[in-house]
């Protein structure tokens, strides 16, 4: 066989990972299920996920995977069977099989062999596996032996085995070819009949259709169970009945009403094996009427029972790329439309003005939709740090407990693999620095088991991703006294709490005493925040000392759309987040010319709101009529601020272009769009700018 | 590709190179002409808020947004002639080694005035002082028609990184300025 596989093989691997990701949650989640229902529901899961690797390892012939695969199934099939108990060892150890398999499957599919101590471990595990499966053994064999029923026997020497599938196969992702391939594999002496007359039946050929019926004869030592589990997938999609040597004769009698062609059946059964003879007669005497009644009924209505069946995937693998380029594509839709609106409007033409105003709306959607593409749950990620957190825990000695709140909240694809590195660094350190041991906890009045929450929820704007612990919170003081030490801040600096609290994102910054495997380098901390900035997102620190500690990440929806605000500055134009917005005013009307002379708040509805007038701030030294002004009240997170801009262009769909390396580090500026005319227009990052604003006001007090 | 390069080592061999002259004030510039993409009329450029005068500010180019530099100011130009209808943007090609990426910068010149061939034997370093824009954006003079000529040592000029740096520390500016007032 020359077929090239290596696009299978990927695909192989990527199964694999996501089933062996399945097979880690299913794992931990069995280590705290108490309901017996709800475990076995779990283990069937972890059943399927290993046996399917299995089945797909051995289609590309990866020993090693089914090597350690098999082992790994067959101690389960006790446990599904309710002989065997998955207790905490067990599922350790399952979980290095997890870890063991991935890694084989990853070597396998780039073609290299395992090295020694790979293979040591997997030979470890097998051992271990295989030490349970002793103790389990005895009981089931006895079962099967006995299972063997007396009745009409046969003559015949080998292994036969009648396999009709449904129709409906190939279309619900199952091929029977891999299985009759795996099968190969599992036993000796194959041989395939294949029916495939109903390929030319009156009905019209469908190419998805399966009309393919086997016969299949081979030679073996396994069981009859182990035989019918090669067909496990397929069970419910299809016909499978064995016919072991010497087998029942009522077997064949069944089996037979399912094929639609007699002769083809003595046929293959001769062929299968020539020293079957019994089954000439068999067939001949008194199968004969009834076959042909149930012939006709066959050919009728070729499987009406499964017609229905049929289901829908639900999801689509997609390359990255192409999603890329597709919203790229529609980013520049976007702009185009934009611009031919704005001709429209110029031609008055109002017929064109409602088509285009129509067409704009599409636009609208089609950008939502394929944005929304791009959106994952952050489900998956936080699912990754069941197996962190207890490993963690388990190497330090300490109690804790994950929950997981909000695992449905959806954000952009690059956010959920950029965040997970700095999440992995948060959570190191709340189970090393935060939670205490159940000792230390215990004295304190807390319960043993630490409480460690990972929480998503949208909030105004933005992604909020929260982890929390209820550990001793952070040591302020020690944190000063280290920073001051570090020369990270001056000695009579006094700074507020939220300051100190973010020192810990400071490079090289540490309390701990000891440097731990986990944590302590004083390297994490500092990737996050350099991290989280890059995303155009902003960690803040919450902490009560003996309580615990709370870290917010603040990410914004989107990278490349954003529904943007447009006002005017000195003849130029500028975007703003439309999220960000609160409301607008004009400036006249709610403070006079002297109010604001010398100040930079006003009064709006009894609240203090500070405000930036850009035009100043810019260094525009030309100033515009009072009346003239408009005030743009911006709020990002609990700050709220008011921009004191020239005039309002209103709402505007903007794609974000890169301003390139040169305006990298530039903090209020956070790219640039182009506008329907052509001219490109600022975006400003609001919160960056109030930010500065109030830093630079801060240091400018100190100084005085 | 290849081409391009063996057009290259090719005029090397002969010791030749094309250089692109352009005028920034009141004198004449050479730009080595390889890596220049195109020239522009001057368009209307976007102001970026709390930048030097050495960004003019930004265009769109067939739909990106390019930086564009004042090179009067990028050269410390003492006197400033005002641009006119001949100014010219010239988009300028480049990789960047230290940051390993191409990139595309926009330089506001006065006009273009020729295109010519430079006799690399014949050049000549530039004076150890006394010129009128900084030492190190000088890479050689260049006679041209009996004129020397000053060769710009481009990389220098559009250090990304140098400017980089001056901008941010240019906003900081910005926002003390404001605080202060």
């Amino acid at each position: 066989m020359s077929i090239d596989l290596s696009s299978a093989i990927a695909t192989f691997v990527t199964e694999s990972k996501e089933l062996l990701q399945e097979m880690e949650n299913g794992l931990l989640d069995l280590e705290s299920e108490n309901s017996q229902e709800h475990a076995s529901e779990i283990i069937n899961a972890l059943f399927r996920a290993i046996h399917t690797i299995k089945g797909s390892a051995g289609i590309f012939d990866f020993e090693h995977v089914v090597a350690l695969t098999h082992i790994a199934e067959t101690l389960l099939e006790n446990a599904r069977n309710g002989e065997l108990q998955l207790d905490k060892e067990l599922i350790s150890l399952y979980l290095e099989a997890r870890d063991a398999t991935e890694t084989l499957i990853t070597l396998a599919a780039s073609e290299t062999e395992p090295d020694a101590d790979l293979l040591n471990k997997v030979n470890h595990l097998a051992a271990c596996f295989a030490k349970y499966i002793k103790e389990q053994n005895d009981e089931p064999e006895n079962i099967s032996s006995t299972q063997v029923t007396s009745g009409n026997k046969l003559d015949n020497e080998r292994w036969v085995l009648f396999f009709v599938p449904n129709e409906n196969v190939l279309r619900n992702g199952l091929d029977p070819y891999s299985f009759i391939h795996y099968l190969d594999s599992e036993t000796s002496e194959l041989k395939v009949n294949t029916w495939f007359d109903a390929m030319f039946g009156p009905q019209q050929f469908d190419p998805e259709s399966n009309y393919l019926s086997f016969i299949l004869s081979f030679e073996t030592d396994k069981s009859e169970d182990e035989i019918k589990d090669v067909f496990e997938f397929i069970q419910s999609e299809a016909y499978i009945a064995i016919l072991p040597p010497h087998g029942d004769a009522e077997i064949v009698k069944s089996s037979i009403q399912k094929y639609q062609d007699i002769d083809f059946v003595t046929h293959a059964l001769k062929d299968a094996d020539p020293t079957f003879s019994d089954i000439i007669q068999l067939l001949s005497k008194k199968e004969q009427p009834e076959n042909t009644e149930l012939v006709e009924t066959a050919a009728g209505a070729p499987t009406p029972a499964n017609t229905s069946k049929i289901h829908k995937s639900k999801t689509l693998r997609v390359e990255a790329l192409k999603l890329d380029r597709l919203i790229d594509q529609v980013g520049e839709m976007v702009i185009t439309g934009a611009r031919t609106n704005l001709l429209a409007h110029e031609t008055g033409n109002e017929t064109l003005i409602e088509a285009m105003a129509l067409l704009e709306r599409l636009v609208e959607n089609i950008r939502d939709s394929s944005l929304k593409l791009r959106m994952v749950q952050i489900g998956e990620t936080f699912n990754k740090f069941k197996r962190v957190v207890r490993d963690i825990a388990d190497e330090l000695g300490k109690q804790v407990d994950l929950t997981i709140v909000g695992a449905e909240t959806e954000l952009d694809k690059t956010f959920v693999e950029k965040v997970s590195d700095p999440l992995m660094h948060i959570v190191r350190n709340a189970i090393d620095h935060g939670i205490e041991d159940p000792e230390t906890r215990k004295a304190n009045g807390k319960s043993e088991l630490g409480q460690l929450t990972l929480k998503a929820y949208h909030d105004s704007g933005s992604i909020v991703i929260e982890v929390s612990d209820d550990g001793k919170g952070l040591d302020q003081e020690r944190i000063l006294k280290r920073a001051v030490d570090r020369g990270l801040v001056s000695a009579n600096q006094t700074l507020q709490e939220k300051d100190i609290n973010l020192l810990i994102f400071e490079p090289g910054f540490s309390t701990a005493e000891s440097i731990t495997n986990i944590s302590g380098r004083g390297v994490g901390m500092d990737v996050v925040k350099r991290n989280i900035d890059s995303l155009r997102g902003s960690v803040e620190v919450e902490s009560n000392p003996g309580q615990g500690s709370t870290i917010l990440i603040r990410l914004p929806l989107t990278l490349s759309i954003i529904d943007g605000f447009m006002f005017e500055v000195h003849k130029e134009n500028y975007v703003i987040p439309l999220d960000t917005v609160v409301e607008c005013l004009e400036l006249h009307e709610v403070v006079s010319e002297q109010d604001i002379q010398d100040k930079s708040y006003i009064n709006l509805r009894t609240e203090v709101l500070p405000f930036i007038r850009l035009r100043t701030l810019f260094g525009i030294e030309e100033q515009i009529d009072h009346t003239r002004e408009s005030l743009v009240i911006v709020q990002f997170g609990t700050l709220r601020a008011g921009l004191v801009v020239d005039s309002l262009k209103g709402e505007f769909q903007t794609v974000v272009k890169p301003l390139g390396r040169l305006f990298e580090g530039l903090k209020c500026i956070s790219g640039a769009t182009i506008l329907g005319s052509g001219n490109v227009a600022i975006i400003l990052d609001v919160s960056a700018l109030i930010k500065s604003a109030i830093s630079v006001y801060e240091a400018l007090e100190k100084k005085h | 590709m290849s081409e391009h390069t063996q057009e290259i080592a090719h005029i090397q061999q002969k010791g030749e190179l094309r250089y692109l002259f352009v005028k920034v004030g009141h004198d004449h510039f050479g730009i080595p002409i390889d890596s220049v993409k195109e020239v522009i009329e001057l368009v209307e450029t976007t102001m970026v808020p709390m930048c030097s005068d050495v960004i003019r500010g930004v265009i769109n180019v067939r739909g990106s947004v390019i930086p564009v530099l004042d090179l009067q100011s990028r050269l410390g130009l003492k006197s400033t002639t005002p641009y006119d209808k001949y100014s010219c943007i010239v988009l300028y090609d480049f990789f960047d080694q230290s940051l390993e990426e191409s990139m595309t910068l926009g330089m506001l010149v006065n006009s273009v005035v020729s295109i010519e061939f430079i006799d690399l034997n014949k050049l000549e370093s530039s004076p150890s002082f006394g010129s009128n824009i900084p030492r190190h954006f000088e890479w050689k003079m260049a006679k041209i028609n009996n004129k020397l000529t000053t060769l710009l040592d481009i990389e220098k000029v559009l250090n990304v990184n140098e400017i980089n740096t001056s901008l941010k520390h240019e906003q900081e500016q910005f926002f003390i300025n404001y605080c202060q007032r």
